[in-house]
């Protein structure tokens, strides 16, 4: 508000002072008072403004500093921790190697236990399946030797059975019968 | 009701009849001829049991057979009301049944023997000495099946007396097979 009331001041006795016409003469020194006048004027206006500016400025410039000191700062640890890493790298290649080394040791002897185990495994099973089949065949054998001897028999029995003989194995057997029955 | 206890009945009744005339031993013989002509899967059971074909013809069928076959009147009898009855096709279990309870009324014995050879006087031995063992007068019918090698094969009623080397080479053979005999 204060600075409108100001301005409309400011014009309204520029005005006036130049209708009067009459103080040509002491036209410097309106311009001067005019001048000054308007430095004042401008001087309530802008100050708090560009006060505050500048405080604003004050403030971004210390962050920034801060800032740059902070990232400066991380950057030096970074630069630390690596330099620390690529002195030590030839350690941890040497443990790198030594573990893939472990590694591939144990995965060999598994390899090789597994192996072991499969073939035992196998080996049981072929000699159980030789058995079985050994089992097998003796039983095939043994069936094909009672029947080619009950062929041999019955053959045999055919030639050779008499009257006599048949009487006889019936008369047994009715005499079986009769304590049976 | 079932076949046999059908038959039974009938049997029964007429063996019943058969024991007041006298005449169980005659009545037995003509059903024994009778048996395969009533067989329920022969040409004249079906005919007789065939719904298509008119009663009239059946009855002549049956009056001819009768009068063909001379048969004693209660056989007659009992055909005639079979086939009213519609239960021809039961006449053979009829007779079964009868065979089976006429032979202890007459105290005989149904014996069928198999010998590997024929022999007439071993069938002789044999009817006399089960005759001995039963105490009973054995009815034999006899037959010849060379597979048996030897001995004798005799079934009396339902039971089946085997003494063949047949068996006997089958009953070694396994006992060989399940290590009872090495």
């Amino acid at each position: 508000m204060n600075h409108v009331v100001f301005i409309v001041f400011y014009f309204i006795s520029n005005n006036v002072i130049a209708s009067e016409g009459a103080a040509k003469a002491n036209a410097v020194y309106f311009s001067l008072i005019n001048f000054i006048l308007l430095v004042v004027g401008l001087y309530f206006i802008l100050k708090k403004p560009v006060k505050d500016f500048f405080k604003e400025r004050n403030f971004l410039v210390k962050k920034g500093f801060e800032d740059a000191k902070q990232l400066k700062e991380t950057a030096d640890l970074q630069i630390e921790e690596y330099s620390s890493k690529i002195r030590n790298v030839e350690t941890e290649v040497s443990k790198i190697i030594d573990e893939i080394r472990n590694e591939g040791e144990l995965e060999r002897n598994k390899i090789v236990s597994d192996a072991q185990k499969m073939a035992e495994r196998l080996k049981m099973d072929s000699q159980k399946l030789i058995e079985q089949e050994f089992r097998k065949a003796k039983e095939k054998l043994k069936q094909e030797v009672i029947q080619l001897s009950v062929q041999l028999a019955s053959e045999k029995i055919k030639q050779d059975m008499s009257e006599t003989q048949q009487s006889s194995i019936v008369q047994s057997y009715l005499n079986k019968m009769e304590q049976t029955l | 009701m079932n076949e046999g206890s059908l038959g039974r009945r009938y049997a029964k009744a007429l063996l019943s009849i058969a024991r007041q005339k006298d005449c169980v031993a005659l009545l037995s013989s003509q059903l024994e001829g009778l048996y395969s002509f009533f067989d329920d899967k022969g040409t004249l059971v079906q005919f007789l049991t065939n719904p298509a074909l008119p009663n009239k013809e059946k009855a002549k069928i049956i009056e001819a057979i009768l009068a063909k076959w001379n048969l004693h009147t209660s056989i007659s009898h009992l055909i005639k009301l079979m086939f009213e009855r519609k239960r021809l096709v039961y006449f053979q279990s009829v007779i079964r049944e009868f065979q089976s309870i006429a032979d202890e009324v007459l105290n005989q014995l149904r014996v069928g023997v198999v010998l590997p050879f024929s022999n007439n006087q071993q069938v002789d031995t044999i009817k006399n000495k089960l005759e001995n063992i039963t105490k009973k007068k054995v009815i034999l019918t006899s037959g010849v099946d060379a597979s048996l090698l030897g001995g004798v094969l005799i079934k009396i009623k339902d039971k089946l007396y085997d003494g063949s080397l047949k068996a006997q080479l089958a009953l070694l053979s396994t006992n060989v097979e399940s290590g009872t005999v090495q």
